[in-house]
């Protein structure tokens, strides 16, 4: 359980740099590092599933468009004034502190879920939302055409 | 379960992260990169209830597969459109978007 | 008769004819872009009218299971639709409108871009917001309720560049967009924090019901519920999260506008009463957390009441300020919502349901101004109403209906909010709530004077048919269940009936 401790730790630092760097190549760079350390945690607690899951998309193909819309982009990051980043940090630690004082003395519930493995739940119970994210994923393509077109469709 | 709770502490300083990037920054890109990690503090969460029992559950898992795509497919919408944004106003400053008022 | 179908093969039915018109015109566009052009309007009014009439297969709280093939797939509770009375009505509303704003959609086709549009691929995304706003309403549980949400509001961030190259359209979309999914982020959070606390996922209250939770447990349910109020909230447009509404109103096109206040912000009212209802077994176990949910929407609705009248006052612009009053109307059926009574709720539907009809139709005569004179400005569309009547009566009829003229069907609605308040005993939001409707005269009595009855010596414009046909089907609705609302409120009365089950505490 080490090792949990350690990889929250560094997912907690990425996360940090993402905000500080004002390079948006580096603040990619710590992102990647942060979808990489969720993906080995979720492969720590055998979640096979999941963890490649995360790996591939977020760590992949996520990070391989933002690398291509920042090569398109190629800019630094401007922040706000002072009082926006004392607002923004005024506000998340706000909900940070509720939703931790929120979670004091938590018990599990009994949960109504059968322990089944993944791809049964997956492709016998989820089905309908299965078709759905064909369907967003049908979708999405359609808006990124119609978003773009003038440069694609003639 | 002492896990639990710090894998919910890292997804709640994630949200207060996400928040203060969303609010201090002017970039666009920056802003989609903040929301990239709320949703995976999000995803987190629903790890945690998965690992709370001691044969893992599994509904959570298939829960967590089906968002990680959904917000794929969101956050490649989002950068479309400010691939547009880029190309017509050749900057990404959101204070700059000042048409629209009163 | 109605012929019989059995509840499996209705929702086949039913969602392929919601998927179809997206797929054939997509695929149509591939094959010819002409013939897709020409021939999308007419292929989607056809499916929405099928749709349409599927809906009297919609008898109340069914868990319907989907056969893909032959041979049932034996799923859980997660890939079923749930059909409610709330979920029945609020879908059968959504389609009507949403032919009616395809009937007026019918015509130039230089009126989507500067050059060719894309006419066939906006209608494929069009059909595919609808399918997901749709699958809102029949969700049975927060899973499917997410994805579909997505899916909706996906297809709403490219809506709004129906003109890719406008400055204002990519402005409004990105302003849309950086709240929508701040919006959907939070709602990941809250449907996570809730499947923590209660252990699943179904919006079934009878499962609910045998769910217990623990004492120390409550402060996460209650941020859970927050949670997902606010991000519904987003969508509705309710007040400290009603920013993007003008902008969006203002700079999308006229007939897209009217989906967008008609249609994609009464998903946001329905999630909020799903969510409420749904979870009312422990709401009402739990005093805190009925006082909590009472005061917070009283306070969001107040305030957006009185902000949204008091910016509409100063609008120049006939399209931001109707979007002023959408954020009005939303807070007042918000206000319905917060009595949590079976009247408040039905209430809430009930106006939904109004400001839907009398929205599209004030939209719609904004899409001939559009058309005319190529703005909005109230100064450049002065007279226009007097010099065609045939748009000036329907906009006059359109502004008297959402103020509340008896004889119009808004005036229904608002009526038994009234009512629902003051059975509910929350004299203070009702007075403020009449205060604001009389503030709401100035701002529209104002463009009604300018369009309708100052004279402007200039020719006779010329008339669309599609926007004529949609005006007038749209007014005889409004005078008909103004004078006639029979039909309607037996369909109301069985969702009381529904809703007096669900809220006593089960």
């Amino acid at each position: 359980m080490i090792a949990a401790y350690i990889l929250c730790a560094l997912i907690i630092a990425s996360t940090i740099m993402v905000y500080y760097l004002k390079n948006l190549f580096h603040a990619l760079l710590s992102l990647l590092f942060m979808s990489t350390f969720i993906g080995i945690l979720f492969l720590l607690f055998k979640a096979y599933y999941v963890g490649v899951f995360q790996l591939a998309i977020y760590s992949g193909a996520i990070t391989i468009l933002f690398l291509a819309i920042l090569f398109f982009v190629k800019e630094e990051e401007e922040r706000h004034g002072f009082k926006m980043m004392i607002l923004g940090l005024i506000l998340a630690f706000l909900i940070i502190t509720l939703a931790f004082l929120a979670f004091k003395g938590f018990t599990y519930p009994h949960y109504m879920v059968r322990g089944e493995s993944v791809p049964s739940i997956l492709w016998r119970d989820m089905a309908l939302i299965l078709i759905l994210q064909s369907l967003i994923l049908f979708s999405s393509i359609l808006c990124v055409l119609f978003i773009v077109r003038e440069r694609i469709l003639k | 379960m002492m896990v639990s709770f710090i894998i919910y502490i890292t997804s709640l300083i994630m949200i207060g992260v996400g928040i203060a990037i969303l609010l201090s920054s002017k970039n666009l890109i920056k802003y989609v990169m903040a929301l990239e990690i709320m949703f995976q503090a999000g995803n987190l969460l629903f790890f945690i209830t998965s690992i709370s029992k001691t044969p893992p559950l599994a509904e959570p898992r298939a829960t967590m597969i089906i968002l990680i795509s959904v917000e794929a497919c969101t956050l490649a919408v989002f950068l479309s459109i400010i691939l547009v944004l880029y190309l017509r106003f050749r900057s990404l400053d959101v204070s700059k978007l000042r048409k629209l008022r009163w | 008769m109605i012929p019989s179908l059995t509840y499996e093969n209705f929702s086949l039915v039913f969602i392929f004819s919601l998927i179809a018109p997206s797929v054939i015109i997509a695929i149509a566009r591939v094959v010819s872009r002409e013939w897709a052009e020409r021939y999308a309007p007419i292929t989607s009014l056809f499916f929405l009218a099928l749709a349409l009439t599927l809906t009297i297969y919609l008898n109340p709280f069914k868990l319907v299971s989907l056969h893909l093939s032959t041979v049932t797939i034996k799923a859980g509770y997660l890939s079923k639709l749930l059909i409610d009375p709330i979920g029945a009505f609020f879908t059968f509303f959504t389609l009507l409108t949403t032919l009616i704003i395809v009937i007026a959609m019918l015509h130039t086709r230089g009126y989507y871009s500067e050059g060719k549009g894309e006419i066939a691929l906006m209608f494929s995304i069009l059909h595919l917001s609808l399918l997901g706003i749709l699958l809102v309403y029949l969700s049975s549980n927060l899973l499917m309720l997410f994805v579909s949400w997505e899916l909706m509001s996906i297809c709403i961030y490219t809506l709004i560049l129906a003109r890719r190259e406008h400055p204002l359209m990519i402005e409004a979309s990105i302003k849309y967009l950086i709240l929508s999914s701040f919006s959907s982020a939070f709602l990941l959070y809250g449907i996570a924090l809730l499947y923590m606390v209660t252990g699943t996922l179904t919006l079934n209250p009878k499962a609910i019901s045998t769910v217990t939770v623990h004492t120390s447990n409550i402060k996460l349910l209650i941020l859970g519920l927050i949670l997902t109020s606010i991000a519904f909230s987003f969508k509705a447009a309710i007040v400290p999260f009603h920013t993007w509404a003008p902008d969006v109103y203002q700079a999308s096109l006229a007939p897209l506008s009217a989906y967008f206040s008609a249609i994609a912000s009464k998903a946001g009212i329905f999630g909020i009463i799903r969510i409420i209802t749904s979870y009312w077994p422990l709401i009402s176990r739990i005093g805190v957390i009925k006082n909590t949910l009472t005061y917070t929407f009283t306070a969001m609705a107040l305030t957006s009441m009185f902000i949204a009248n008091i910016s509409a006052l100063l609008q120049e612009n006939l399209k931001r300020l109707l979007a002023y009053s959408s954020i009005n109307h939303m807070g007042f059926t918000l206000l319905a919502i917060s009595c949590l009574t079976p009247l408040g709720f039905v209430a809430a539907v009930f106006h939904s349901f109004n400001h839907a009809l009398t929205k599209a139709l004030l939209f719609i005569t904004c899409e001939h101004f559009e058309l005319i004179k190529g703005t909005t400005n109230l100064k450049d569309i002065t007279g226009i109403g007097r010099r065609t009547p045939t748009i000036g009566v329907p906009l006059a009829l359109g502004f008297l209906s959402i103020l509340g003229v008896p004889g119009l069907n808004c005036f229904l609605s608002e009526y038994l909010i009234f009512y629902a308040l003051v059975q509910a005993k929350q004299y203070i939001p009702l007075s403020l709530a009449i205060a604001n409707l009389t503030i709401a005269l100035f701002y529209y009595l104002r463009p009604l004077n300018i369009i309708c009855i100052r004279r402007q010596s200039e020719e006779k414009s010329r008339l669309y048919a599609g926007i004529v046909i949609a005006l007038f089907i749209l007014c005889s609705i409004c005078i008909l269940i103004g004078v006639y609302p029979k039909p309607i409120f037996n369909w109301l009365n069985n969702i009381k009936i529904f809703l007096e089950q669900i809220l006593t505490l089960k």
